[in-house]
């Protein structure tokens, strides 16, 4: 099983290559023979990247094992979100953006390697689920990033008169600003419940939890940011063109959190 | 060999008046089929009659011309004929077929790629269909039309993105708004320039409230029956500009009717809903400072007709690859048509061949049983040879089937009425 589960590994980032690079045609050359290309190389990695779960599962190393198994998570909630989302707007104009990202996080998780962890190391449901949240949080926040950023992106170019292959390609402000706010709402209720299952799971372990730890900090601070725009919008106080700056900021925090905080952190490093 | 005719006139032959003036309704067309196939010389007849063209499609009659045409469209529209006379374009044989197919591709079109045109071109083959005036060789030509620009839109980028100023209005709007039925519009003047935008948002789906906003309220009210809208004074039009989702201006006003200093403030109450501006007057109506307030998207004539010209160009970019499938298409189609025709020819000559084979071994007495064996097996190979060698010359029309047949002393089996016309179209 382990020699399949690290076939798929490396199977995985070449199914998601093969699906942006047939995004990438459709993005510059819109076709309907490459919409239909599009739709069934996403499917196959889809399928792919089920698979490799369940691989890595049956090998006695369940997906929130390990880093890799968080970046390959993040990747698959990525592009699966964005894949359903495109089927109910119609149009696979700005799916290069999100399968883009779903194809770094794949590779990166291959880098890692799933397999890698020892099986003694599987954790308790509720970490478990903490890790779940974690990463279908940050997943949200990316996803709210990038469609912010084609946001502001499309209001540029309608602002500054660039009717250039962006305008074109990219939908209206109002799609982007709703597919960007859903997002950050998915996002500030999995950080909610990340968080305060974290909260849970450090006491449990019957130690003092460590409310002074810089990433414990650094992801209420997140959290706090996610919220307050949150609120913002919901009553209006906040415009959608300051909203996707926040959503963009707000992703540029987490990454920052998960590759700079986390060397100064002693609850639990990602990688 | 049957061979397509089209006898018609266009935006590049007639001015607009013109074919304003002989454009058919679609109640008018059954009657200029029933003329043009009982006494317009023609066996089976289309006809196509849109803003830009009106075109005859049809297979003539032996001794029928473009003259007996005409004659008996005259009576369905006064003038007609003689517009066709006077301004018309006659073809026939593979350029009519090539033009059908480049007309159904969008390549003929004034806005190069529309796509309005496939679905007008198929309801006029319906027309013809209903009429019981399409005969075996529209039934092959226009379906395989309709296919060919479907390809040619499916393989070229010549369909896509914006060509028309209208268009890049519909396509400025669909770049700010999810859902333009739920917009709110509001015009400013009641002209022409607006009326035409109007007609094209409220085609593309805007379908929201509207208000028309006027100088003279009596000339807005007509528009707003019209196009299901109501009508305003001209002075409260920063407060309906203020609560609108779409404005489109076009007056002829020598100074701004929108001022940004009235405008602005009123803005100020709505946070998240964007405000498109599309400012068609020359000069313009609209304070161009209203660009500079958060939310606002402000749009000119410039910009429209940038994006348009973008468009065109890109598709235009599109017009060689198109003309190369049309042309394979037209070909294939020849091909085709010629392989289907020739069908009964060859058939007849085998028969005949074989005939004479029968003939010519059951004649001889003289042969013994195993002799009659051996004959028949070379002389069947020899009629396989010869079949082989002449059946493709019969397709392309190298060797005519007809001329062919009569060595033989066959009548031809194809149908008179197939056979190609004798007088000048």
């Amino acid at each position: 099983m382990e020699t399949f589960a690290r076939a798929l590994q490396a199977i995985v980032p070449v199914a998601w290559t093969a699906t942006a690079a047939a995004y990438v045609v459709a993005f510059y050359r819109p076709s309907a023979v490459g919409e239909r290309a599009c739709a069934r190389l996403a499917a196959l990695a889809i399928a792919f990247h089920v698979a490799l779960f369940a691989a890595v599962g049956l090998a006695g190393r369940p997906m929130v094992a390990s880093a890799g198994g968080a970046l390959a998570s993040m990747g698959l909630a990525v592009a699966g979100v964005h894949l359903v989302l495109e089927r109910r707007i119609g149009t696979r104009s700005i799916g290069v953006f999100p399968i883009m990202i779903a194809v770094v996080l794949t590779l990166a998780a291959a880098s890692v390697d799933m397999l890698r962890w020892p099986t003694t190391d599987v954790p308790q449901w509720s970490t478990g689920l903490h890790v779940l949240g974690a990463v279908l949080a940050y997943s949200g926040l990316l996803l709210a990033a990038v469609y912010g950023a084609l946001f502001l992106v499309q209001r540029d170019a309608l602002r500054k008169r660039r009717f250039g292959l962006f305008f074109e390609r990219l939908p209206s402000l109002e799609l982007l600003d709703q597919f960007s706010w859903h997002s950050l709402v998915a996002a500030a209720v999995f950080l909610t419940f990340t968080i305060g299952l974290g909260h849970r799971v450090g006491r449990t372990d019957g130690l003092e939890f460590p409310y002074h730890d810089p990433k414990v900090w650094f992801t209420n601070l997140i959290w706090l940011t996610c919220v307050v725009l949150v609120v913002g919008r919901r009553v209006r106080r906040v415009r959608p063109a300051t909203s996707a700056w926040g959503c963009v900021v707000l992703f540029t925090l987490a990454l920052g959190n998960m590759l700079i905080v986390d060397h100064f952190s002693q609850v639990h490093p990602t990688f | 060999m049957m061979e397509l005719v089209i006898l018609g006139l266009s935006h590049h032959t007639a001015p607009l008046a013109l074919r304003e003036s002989v454009a058919l309704s679609p109640s008018e067309v059954p009657t200029a089929l029933d003329r043009l196939t009982s006494m317009g010389g023609l066996a089976e007849a289309c006809v196509l009659s849109t803003c830009n063209r009106t075109e005859v499609y049809g297979r003539l009659l032996p001794g029928a011309d473009a003259a007996t045409m005409l004659g008996a469209l005259e009576p369905v529209r006064a003038g007609l004929g003689d517009s066709l006379r006077r301004h018309g374009y006659r073809l026939r044989g593979d350029s009519a077929l090539g033009h059908l197919f480049r007309v159904v591709a969008g390549l003929d079109s004034l806005v190069v790629g529309e796509h309005q045109i496939a679905g007008q071109m198929s309801r006029a083959y319906g027309l013809a269909c209903s009429a019981g005036t399409a005969g075996p060789l529209l039934h092959k030509a226009f379906p395989r039309a309709l296919q060919v620009g479907r390809r040619v839109r499916s393989e070229t980028q010549l369909s896509r993105g914006i060509a028309s100023v209208a268009g890049a209005a519909v396509g400025l709007a669909g770049r700010v708004f999810r859902d333009l039925s739920t917009c709110r519009i509001v015009t400013i003047g009641a002209g022409a320039t607006v009326a035409t935008a109007l007609r094209v948002l409220r085609s593309s789906g805007a379908s929201g409230p509207l208000t028309i906003v006027n100088r003279t309220l009596a000339k807005a009210q007509a528009l707003g029956a019209e196009l299901d809208g109501s009508a305003a004074p001209l002075a409260d039009v920063a407060r309906h500009v203020a609560a609108a989702d779409i404005v489109v201006a076009a007056t002829d006003a020598q100074a701004h009717l929108v001022r940004a200093a009235e405008v602005a403030p009123l803005l100020r109450g709505r946070r998240d809903r964007p405000l498109l501006i599309l400012d068609l007057g020359v000069p313009r109506d609209v304070d161009p400072l209203l660009r500079d307030v958060r939310g606002v998207y402000l749009h000119d004539l410039d910009d429209l007709t940038a994006i348009a010209e973008r468009g065109r160009q890109s598709r235009l970019d599109e017009v060689p690859k198109a003309e190369a499938i049309v042309a394979t298409a037209v070909t294939e189609f020849r091909r085709r048509t010629a392989d289907l025709q020739a069908k009964p020819a060859i058939r007849a000559l085998l028969d005949e061949l074989l005939k004479f084979r029968r003939e010519a071994i059951e004649g001889d007495r003289d042969l013994s049983p195993s002799e009659r064996v051996a004959a028949e097996r070379v002389t069947g190979r020899m009629v396989d040879k010869l079949l082989r060698r002449l059946a493709p010359r019969m397709k392309d029309g190298t060797v005519a089937p007809r001329d062919l047949l009569s060595v033989f002393g066959v009548e031809s089996p194809s149908n008179p009425d197939e056979q190609s016309p004798e007088g000048d179209l």
